[in-house]
């Protein structure tokens, strides 16, 4: 009889190479065909097990563990960090007729699937505010605010819809910071909704300002997306960056985890790690995947999500 | 039918450059689904006939007879058995043409009547009797094979080296479970025998207690429901196995038997397993290092019964820079390096006391008998009161007992690697 390793469920025959139950890989003679190779030894996938090598031991990173996307105007990274196991952390982007939207989520790493919750309502946020801004006045502060409350309470029925098993530790949890930077006749205008301490920056080579404010008490988040969430309705906050302002050098629409910002928490730092990073580096993939790399570099306590708008067109 | 199921306990936090990493494993046979049919038990008794059976009036012998009747009364129908005779030689007492029989009302009672008619007689020559079991069980590999053997006295009638060939020819074909009646054989002699068979050493101090002991071995053969188990391990290249050991119920190394699979995983023979047993194990493996925030797989540890392996736990590695987690020693990790510290300094201090160290003895002792309480070993406490006497457990501040019996003495040497699980709390 051949037992899962990674549930304990009894395999279906003992020549099963995967668990019906979960999934996981029961260490027969296949493997992920064409699958990567050991980070470590190089090792083929055949013989990776369990997401370890089964020559050097090496645990191979997951699926989650660094994810990074790019698209025209907008880039995200995503990384687990040195200290957490697992990367709970999620964003989403797009781009709009306008504009673009970036949408990052840090999910609470004490409740279980964390990493669903923060992964859907990003998701799910992301695609309401780009089905929503089709064809809105980039001048009507209102119905900006409409859809940005609308982003956030579907991001908040994907959160809750995530499974919970009673078991002392609460249901799946995230925070949420939603961000659109819309073109409008004489420069940009940014539109961001939160809940939680995920924060997004104006950058640009004039001031940095921080665009939201930490629902935050004694340390813990008091405001967050889950089944066990109070009142869903985010901060939203409105600012005109106009053209004239700074027509030189980088000016980005920045939207981070606290796995980023605990490593530059006032304004002052942020702006100089951004211009560190960021050299004469105006793409928001390179800063991006740049900030990362500080956190991760700097210690990689938590995990780290950074999404960068690039204010140009 | 039984199934195996296994815990570890580990500390998997290791600082930069840190390599080593200790796990106890625990692992349980239950009865479930099964991983092979239930395999044959044979049984064979191995009663020590030395003319030194005769004295204290006899009643050794007698003892012998009885408690060998109680054992064969226990063997269930259907279970292969048969009964030596040891002195300078051994002899198929029942049957009486040298192969196991199987146990049925005939059989059992035939054998008891053989054993009424013991008689005393002639030296000691424990290799013999070896032997004499192997001839026996030489055909009944995949079975669970299991030996008795009864000593009063030390190895006399033959060289060491006999005996150490016949153990060495012995290892894999059965395991063996010896017991020393009265204060005049040899802890080491047996001890040797019965940790290469895969079994236990103990002392029977008077006759009238050698039944309930041999009724005790053979129920406990007749729980046994699968043969030749392996702890299956696999480490990653580069690795080394610096231990394995059994840490419950007794301390056994296991660390120089190793079988290889391939070039990564080997296994270590744990015997035969009764459904409801539970054994831990404290393995120590060095791995190659890894960076702050690496994770590496130190082992995999697997249950290799017959053709079936079943993958049990994983041993884990992480390197970190926090000290907090680093530094942290498991529970279970401690406690069982306390209990092996607690063999040791037993071991040690009867050694000073041999030999007239009474200073080094009384260190020794006393920190034994901390160890012990701290550890909540309450059989041991008592064994070792009856070599010290006690003024403090907690600092271990102990005399010598100027007067102290031989069979108290052995008996604290030979359950000394007798250890107590972890306590747990409410």
């Amino acid at each position: 009889m051949l037992v899962c390793p990674a549930c304990g469920e009894e395999a279906a025959s003992d020549q099963a190479t995967w668990c019906e139950a979960c999934g996981a890989d029961l260490g027969g003679s296949v493997g992920a065909v064409g699958g990567p190779s050991c980070v470590e030894c190089g090792a083929s996938s055949d013989l990776i097990m369990d997401g370890f090598c089964g020559q050097c031991g090496r645990k191979q990173p997951g699926p989650r563990d660094h994810l990074a996307e790019a698209l025209d105007g907008v880039a995200a990274v995503t990384d687990k960090g040195l200290r957490h196991h697992h990367n709970e952390d999620a964003f989403a982007i797009g781009v709009v007729e306008q504009g673009w939207v970036a949408v990052v989520c840090d999910g609470v790493s004490s409740t279980d699937h964390s990493d669903d919750a923060s992964q859907g309502a990003a998701d799910a946020a992301r695609d309401r505010l780009v089905g929503d801004l089709a064809g809105i006045d980039v001048g009507d502060a209102a119905s900006l605010e409409a859809a940005m409350v609308a982003a956030v309470d579907a991001a908040q029925a994907a959160a809750a819809r995530v499974e919970y098993v009673e078991d002392g530790r609460g249901p799946a949890s995230t925070t949420i910071v939603s961000a659109a930077l819309l073109q409008t006749t004489d420069g940009f205008r940014s539109v961001v909704g939160w809940l939680g301490d995920s924060r997004a920056y104006w950058v640009d080579a004039d001031e940095t300002v921080q665009l939201t404010v930490d629902d935050e008490i004694d340390g813990s988040i008091s405001r967050w997306l889950g089944r066990d969430a109070g009142d869903v309705t985010p901060s939203v906050h409105i600012a005109d960056h106009p053209a004239n302002r700074a027509e030189r050098g980088r000016r980005h629409l920045l939207v981070c985890t606290d796995g980023l910002w605990r490593y530059a928490d006032t304004t002052d730092a942020m702006e100089q790690l951004v211009a560190d990073s960021a050299g004469e580096n105006v793409d928001p993939a390179g800063l991006a995947e740049s900030l990362v790399d500080h956190a991760v570099e700097a210690g990689g306590h938590d995990n780290v999500t950074v999404a960068v708008i690039a204010a140009a067109r | 039918m039984t199934s195996f199921e296994a815990n570890v306990f580990q500390n998997e936090y290791l600082l930069p450059g840190g390599e080593v990493v200790d796990a106890v494993v625990t692992v349980t046979a239950f009865e479930g689904t099964a991983v092979g049919a239930a395999a044959d038990v044979v049984e064979v008794i191995v009663v020590d006939v030395s003319g030194s059976m005769n004295e204290d009036g006899g009643s050794k012998i007698r003892a012998a007879r009885t408690a060998t009747a109680a054992a064969i009364d226990v063997l269930r129908d259907g279970v292969k058995f048969a009964v030596v005779a040891g002195n300078h030689e051994a002899k198929a007492l029942y049957p009486p043409h040298g192969r196991v029989i199987e146990a049925d009302d005939r059989s059992r009672a035939e054998a008891k009547a053989a054993v009424s008619r013991i008689v005393a007689d002639g030296g000691t020559a424990i290799g013999s009797w070896l032997r004499g079991a192997r001839r026996l069980l030489a055909d009944h590999r995949d079975s669970i094979a299991h030996v008795i053997l009864l000593t009063d006295g030390r190895n006399e009638h033959e060289e060491p080296w006999e005996l150490d060939k016949a153990i060495a020819d012995s290892v894999g074909l059965f395991e063996c479970d010896c017991r020393g009646l009265g204060a005049n054989w040899e802890v080491d002699e047996l001890r040797k025998i019965s940790d290469a068979l895969l079994g236990t050493t103990d002392i029977i101090p008077r006759p009238d207690q050698m039944e309930a002991a041999f009724r005790e071995l053979t129920e406990q053969t007749m729980a046994k429901q699968v043969a030749n188990v392996g702890l299956r391990l696999w480490t990653p290249k580069g690795s080394t196995i610096e231990f394995v050991k059994q840490v419950a119920p007794t301390l056994e190394d296991l660390t120089d038997r190793p079988v290889d699979v391939d070039a990564l995983t080997r296994d270590f023979p744990l015997g035969s397993w009764g459904d409801g047993e539970t054994r831990d194990y404290h393995v120590r493996i060095r791995v190659p290092t890894g960076a702050i925030g690496d994770e590496r797989l130190a082992a995999r540890v697997m249950l290799a019964v017959g053709e079936t392996t079943i993958p049990v736990a994983l041993v884990k590695a992480i390197w970190t820079s926090d000290e907090g987690l680093s530094t942290r020693i498991n529970r279970e990790v401690a406690h069982y390096t306390g209990q092996a510290e607690l063999a040791d300094v037993i071991a040690d201090g009867l050694a000073a006391r041999a030999g007239g160290d009474d200073a080094t003895a009384t260190v020794k002792l006393g920190r034994a008998v901390q160890l012990a309480h701290e550890a909540g070993n309450d059989d041991t406490v008592k064994l070792l009161q009856k070599v010290v006497d006690v003024d403090d457990p907690k600092t271990g501040t102990v005399r010598l007992r100027r007067q102290v019996e031989a069979v108290d003495e052995m008996a604290l040497d030979v359950r000394s690697t007798r250890t107590v699980r972890v306590q747990r709390k409410g």
